[in-house]
């Protein structure tokens, strides 16, 4: 989120996420970290689509097909078996053809155990992939854990300080500032393109608000008017 | 039980949230991975993160392993062995050149 996007609006029940917004303002300025050539390598590097994975799935599923067409193949044989045994003379060709298909059945399972196998070694080059590119992210995300911190520290004196110089703040910090306070604090330290919306009853003009700023902004009296009672709680 | 192994940011954070909140069916956490307990909720919890992640999460069975059944005894003896031996520095392949303990070599083609 830019810094516009923080502080654009600045009225009374402002929600300001001041970590963030810090970091936005001194974004704002260009600030450099010691992560950042770190960071475009990082983003760099993620930017590659990753391997698809191939499923197994389909591959697992005729394994276990052909095991249990292999079960009941065997199950006809066996009891084909036991009426030849007892003496049934007419299932000669029968009990043969049982035996045929049920090889056959046998090696459409290796087969299909081969397939699954193959399958597997496909996947696992392809996970090795997305493995590198797990451990990249979490070096990203370290890396944007430090520059935040970074930013932060750098532009936080500068913001304390304009806290407690904004008009109607009674705050030494900004951590401690109300949003309102706050958020004027990094729009003078930070550097917004378009002008910011006041309504917050700080200032008595315009102008008066762009000189404190060192950046345009437009001031919305109408508001100011309803505003400026809830200000001063 | 049931291992699942993540492969995506994503992925892993969807295996601690379900890690969470069905703690009776986890046998064990191992930070992007997780062995589940061999229930149909196990199944049931495994199946649903690899619909939600199919191509970051991978399920496979693991069975508990008896070495006194499934390992040969010169494997058993020859880590026994090697634990006990006299210099921590030496390699295995040191370790069992002149001696009745079998080579790595031979240990890598043997399936168990």
């Amino acid at each position: 989120m830019s810094l516009y996007e923080h502080v654009g609006v600045i009225a009374p029940g402002l929600s300001l996420s001041r970590r963030d917004a810090l970091v936005a303002a001194a974004r704002s300025l260009g600030v450099e970290t010691s992560v950042d050539a770190e960071l475009r390598a990082l983003r760099a590097k993620l930017d590659a689509t990753p391997k698809s994975v191939p499923s197994r799935a389909d591959a697992r599923r005729r394994v276990a097909e052909t095991a249990a067409d292999i079960e009941a193949k065997r199950e006809r044989v066996a009891t084909l078996r036991g009426r030849m045994q007892a003496g049934d003379g007419s299932v000669g060709a029968t009990y043969r053809e049982a035996i045929r298909t049920l090889s056959e059945a046998e090696t459409e399972h290796a087969a299909a155990r081969e397939a699954l196998d193959d399958a597997r070694e496909r996947a696992r080059a392809a996970l090795d992939d997305r493995d590198r590119r797990m451990h990249l992210e979490d070096r990203l995300g370290n890396a944007e854990r430090t520059a935040r911190r970074e930013l932060a520290a750098t532009i936080r004196p500068r913001v304390d300080d304009a806290t407690a110089d904004a008009p109607g703040s009674d705050a030494d910090g900004f951590d401690d500032a109300d949003a309102v306070s706050a958020a004027l604090a990094l729009v003078k330290v930070g550097r917004v393109r378009r002008p910011v919306v006041l309504a917050c009853g700080r200032f008595p003009d315009r102008d008066a608000a762009e000189r404190w700023f060192g950046a345009p902004a437009y001031r919305v009296s109408s508001l100011v008017e309803r505003c400026s009672d809830t200000a001063e709680e | 039980m049931l291992l699942v192994v993540t492969y995506s940011r994503a992925a892993r954070t969807s295996l601690r949230n379900v890690c969470r909140t069905h703690t009776s069916s986890v046998a064990r956490r191992l930070g992007r991975a997780a062995l589940l307990e061999e229930t149909e909720h196990g199944a049931f919890l495994a199946l649903r993160l690899h619909e939600k992640h199919p191509e970051t999460v991978q399920i496979d069975r693991t069975k508990p392993l008896n070495e006194f059944r499934d390992v040969p005894e010169p494997v058993r003896e020859a880590a026994s062995a090697y634990e006990d031996r006299a210099n921590a520095t030496t390699p295995y392949s040191a370790f069992a050149a002149g001696t009745p303990h079998p080579a790595p070599s031979a240990l890598k083609n043997r399936d168990l």
